[in-house]
């Protein structure tokens, strides 16, 4: 079986090696945190969703026999913890406070920054989470459409929907925390 | 749709994006992942050690005690079916010859029945050698005129 790197790090994983979990950790860990981040908008929440994962991935070691690409497994893995975790969420934080906590402020302009933070939670879950999974995940289309079990041309059209309600927001007066 | 046929204003959009920069975990967020993993495996049993875990949360011993229950369920039901005397390949339907002698020897004991009635009382004569006996049900079971019947001295009842 051991083929790839991946096979490799595949195949210590179903075997329960530790080295083999902190291996997909450092390989993949920061991008699922950070695609947790955008489809969650919380810390907190996207560092919980990220632990799920890993010990989901102990608990299922024995069908990732099954499993042809790990990274697209781990990124429907996220996608599928952040949802739960969207569900029972019970208080509704600001997005200001979110964009602070998430250090986003990379543009010449923060308050440019927190109004494409605020847009982005206004967007339909399917076209956030697509932008996350491109943006912050660092994704290919292809990799999303096999993640979310949606064709190539449905990723990138949701894609692009997103990318143009960004684009209309940011133009419209700034409505204020949502 | 090719993704990168954006527009240049959407291009600068993404660009934006991108640049808020990654968010990164806290500094103990790896560790403390680590140790989770740590603690699942040592759940199931020790790392390393695949299919290893108490034993009642290993799947293959649930299939193996599946696959032995239905074994078990299939010879239990052969095993009764060969008690009770079934016979699966007893012919169920009537033959024809038998009925047509049957019919013949009806008219030669009753020569005014019709050829027609006769084959009828074959069938008849024949379906009924197919019946069983059964123990008399309880008396609430069956209407009192009939219960009468029963208790004047019939003791089975065909079914």
């Amino acid at each position: 079986m051991t083929g790839t790197p991946q096979d490799a790090l595949l195949e210590g994983l179903v075997a329960g090696r530790e080295e083999a979990f902190a291996a997909a950790y450092d390989e993949y860990g920061g991008r699922l945190f950070a695609a947790a981040c955008g489809m969650l908008g919380s810390r907190e929440e996207a560092e919980d969703a990220v632990q799920d994962v890993f010990v989901g991935l102990v608990q299922a070691r024995e069908s990732l026999r099954r499993v042809r690409n790990l990274k697209a497994y781990l990124f429907a893995s996220i996608r599928y913890a952040a949802v739960r975790r969207a569900r029972r969420r019970k208080t509704v934080e600001l997005v200001a406070d979110r964009a602070a906590r998430l250090a986003v402020g990379g543009g010449p302009d923060p308050d440019v920054g927190c109004r494409l933070e605020r847009a982005l939670r206004r967007l339909p879950p399917e076209q956030r989470e697509t932008v996350a999974l491109h943006i912050d995940g660092g994704l290919t289309f292809a990799e999303i459409a096999e993640c979310l079990g949606v064709g190539l041309n449905t990723a990138a059209s949701r894609y692009r929907y997103a990318m143009e309600k960004l684009r209309e927001a940011l133009k419209e007066p700034d409505r204020g925390p949502v | 749709m090719d993704p990168s046929d954006l527009p240049p204003e959407l291009r600068d959009l993404e660009r934006r994006l991108a640049a808020r920069g990654r968010p990164e975990p806290s500094a103990d967020f790896r560790p403390r992942v680590l140790a989770a993993v740590r603690r699942e495996l040592a759940a199931q049993g020790g790392a390393g050690r695949l299919g290893a875990g108490p034993w009642w949360r290993r799947h293959e011993v649930w299939q193996y005690a599946a696959a032995a229950a239905a074994g078990v369920l299939l010879v239990l039901n052969l095993a009764m079916s060969a008690s009770l005397g079934d016979d699966f390949f007893r012919p169920r339907a009537p033959n024809g010859a038998d009925v047509a002698q049957a019919a013949a020897k009806i008219r030669e004991l009753v020569p005014s029945i019709t050829p027609d009635e006769a084959l009828r009382e074959a069938i008849a004569l024949r379906a009924g050698s197919h019946l069983v006996m059964a123990p008399r049900p309880w008396p609430g079971f069956l209407s009192p005129r009939l219960l009468r019947q029963l208790e004047e001295g019939v003791p089975w009842v065909m079914q």
